[in-house]
C-alpha cells in the first residue's frame, strides 16, 4: 500500500515535471541523468532516449565539466533548495555545441531509490540580451547626454564672450562717446567764443548782412553746443547710471 | 577788510593753458571784465613749473597771486602740475583754481583731493565765460585776502 502511494507519488511528480513551462533535469547521486522534460529536450537539442543514464556534465561547458562532480557531492552533503552558482554567470551546453546563459534552481527530492536533485533550467539569454541592450542603451545615453553637457559648456562660452565682447565695445563706444564729445567742445568754444567777441567789439562797425550771419553762426554754435551736451549726457548715463530724480514743475512765480 | 592786492598792484595770475584759442579768450576776458591783472601764459605743465620755479626763461617771472590751470595739456597735465605744487613748500600757498572743459565727477573729486581752491568748468558761452572771470577777479583779488609774504616759515 505504501509502495504504492510512493509509485503514484513519483509518477505524479513525472507528470508535474513534464508538463511544467520550463526545462528540468533530475540526477542522481553520481550525475546520472534520470528524467528531463520536453522542455529540457528542446533547450539542449537532446531526444530523452539520448540523455538518460547519461552524465549531467554533457550539458555543462567543458571547462566547468571536471569541477561539477565535486560540486554536486556538495549539494548532496547539504541537500537544500537553492540557486547554482550563486554570482557566476552559468551556461548551458546545446547539442550542436553553442552555449547560451541560464539559471538553475537546485531542489532535493527524495524518492524510494534515494535521494535525487531536480534542476530546474530557465533559458536567459533573451533576458542577457534585454540586459546589455539596456546597459548599451544607457551608455549611449550617457554619451548624448556628455556630448549635449560639452555642447551647452560650448555654447554657455561663447555667450560668454559674445557677453564680454559686446561689454567691451559698449564701454569703448561710451569713451569714444566722452572723448568726441570733449574734443568737439573746445573749437566750439572758441568759434562762439570769437563769434560773440565779434558781437561784443564790432556790432555798430558793421553792416546789417554782418550783423545777421554773426547772428546765424551763434545760434548753430549754440545748436552744435545741445547737441554735443547731449551726446556726452548720453555717453554718462550708459557708464554711470544714476537714479531718477522727482522734480518740481511749478515754477516758483506760479506757487 | 578791505584786500591789499585791489589798491596797491595789478594781480599777477598765471594761466596755464594749452590751446592758444581759449588763452586768447580767457585774456579778452580779463580785459573786458577790467579787472587789475597781469595775465601770464604758460602751455604745459612743465613750463607752468619752470615759471613758479624761475627756472631757466623764467628767472625773473613774478610769484603769481594765483594760478589758473587748464587739466588736459601735453607733457604734463593738470593733475601733475597740482600734485607737484602741494607737495613744494614754497608753492603749496597757490591759491590753484582750475578751469577746464571737463566736468568728470572722477576729476573733480580728484582734483579736491588735491586740496584746489576751486573747480571751473569753462562755459562754453562767451557771455556765460566773461561771468566767470569777473567773479573769479572779484573774489579772488576783493573779496579773499591773499598772502604777501610767501616765505615758508621755520616752525622748527
Amino acid at each position: 500500500m505504501k509502495r504504492r502511494r510512493k509509485a503514484d507519488s513519483v509518477s505524479r511528480l513525472t507528470s508535474i515535471i513534464e508538463s511544467a513551462p520550463t526545462a528540468m533535469v533530475m540526477v542522481d547521486r553520481e550525475g546520472r541523468i534520470l528524467l528531463l522534460n520536453c522542455e529540457a529536450e528542446s533547450l539542449f537539442g537532446y531526444l530523452r532516449e539520448d540523455l538518460f543514464g547519461q552524465p549531467v556534465e554533457l550539458l555543462v561547458p567543458q571547462e566547468f565539466r571536471q569541477r561539477h562532480p565535486d560540486l554536486r557531492a556538495g549539494f548532496f552533503r547539504q541537500p537544500t533548495p537553492r540557486r547554482m552558482g550563486a554570482g557566476r554567470d552559468l551556461f548551458g551546453v546545446h547539442r550542436d555545441g553553442s552555449r547560451f546563459p541560464v539559471e538553475i534552481g537546485l531542489n532535493p527530492i527524495e524518492t524510494d531509490e534515494g535521494l535525487f536533485v531536480l534542476s530546474v533550467i530557465v533559458d536567459i539569454t533573451e533576458r542577457k540580451r534585454l540586459e546589455s541592450a539596456l546597459v548599451q542603451a544607457n551608455e549611449r545615453l550617457e554619451h548624448r547626454v556628455r556630448d549635449r553637457t560639452a555642447e551647452l559648456a560650448r555654447q554657455t562660452e561663447k555667450i560668454r564672450r559674445a557677453n564680454e565682447a559686446l561689454e567691451r565695445s559698449n564701454l569703448e563706444l561710451q569713451r569714444f562717446a566722452r572723448i568726441i564729445s570733449h574734443d568737439l567742445q573746445s573749437p566750439l568754444r572758441s568759434i562762439s567764443g570769437f563769434l560773440q567777441l565779434l558781437k561784443l567789439e564790432y556790432e555798430d562797425k558793421l553792416d546789417q548782412q554782418a550783423d545777421d550771419w554773426i547772428r546765424r553762426a551763434t545760434q548753430a554754435t549754440q545748436q552744435m553746443h545741445a547737441l554735443i551736451r547731449d551726446l556726452l549726457e548720453y555717453s554718462r548715463v550708459d557708464s554711470e547710471p544714476r537714479p531718477f530724480q522727482q522734480v518740481c514743475f511749478i515754477s516758483r512765480s506760479l506757487a | 577788510m578791505v584786500n591789499e592786492l585791489a589798491r596797491s598792484r595789478p594781480a599777477e595770475v598765471l594761466l596755464v593753458e594749452d590751446n592758444e584759442n581759449d588763452a586768447l579768450l580767457t585774456r579778452k576776458g580779463f580785459e573786458r571784465a577790467k579787472l587789475m591783472v597781469n595775465l601770464h601764459h604758460v602751455r604745459d605743465g612743465e613750463e607752468c613749473m619752470r615759471f613758479l620755479r624761475k627756472q631757466a626763461e623764467y628767472a625773473d617771472a613774478p610769484t603769481p597771486d594765483m594760478v589758473l590751470l587748464d587739466l588736459n595739456m601735453p607733457k604734463m597735465d593738470g593733475y601733475e602740475v597740482l600734485s607737484q605744487i602741494v607737495q613744494d613748500e614754497c608753492l603749496r600757498h597757490l591759491p590753484e583754481v582750475i578751469l577746464t572743459t571737463s566736468a568728470e565727477e572722477r576729476e573733480i573729486l580728484d582734483m579736491y583731493r588735491l586740496r584746489c581752491s576751486s573747480y571751473i568748468v569753462k562755459p562754453v558761452d562767451f557771455y556765460q565765460f566773461l561771468g566767470a572771470i569777473r567773479m573769479i577777479g572779484d573774489y579772488w583779488f576783493t573779496v579773499v585776502v591773499l598772502p604777501t609774504d610767501t616765505q615758508p616759515r621755520d616752525r622748527g
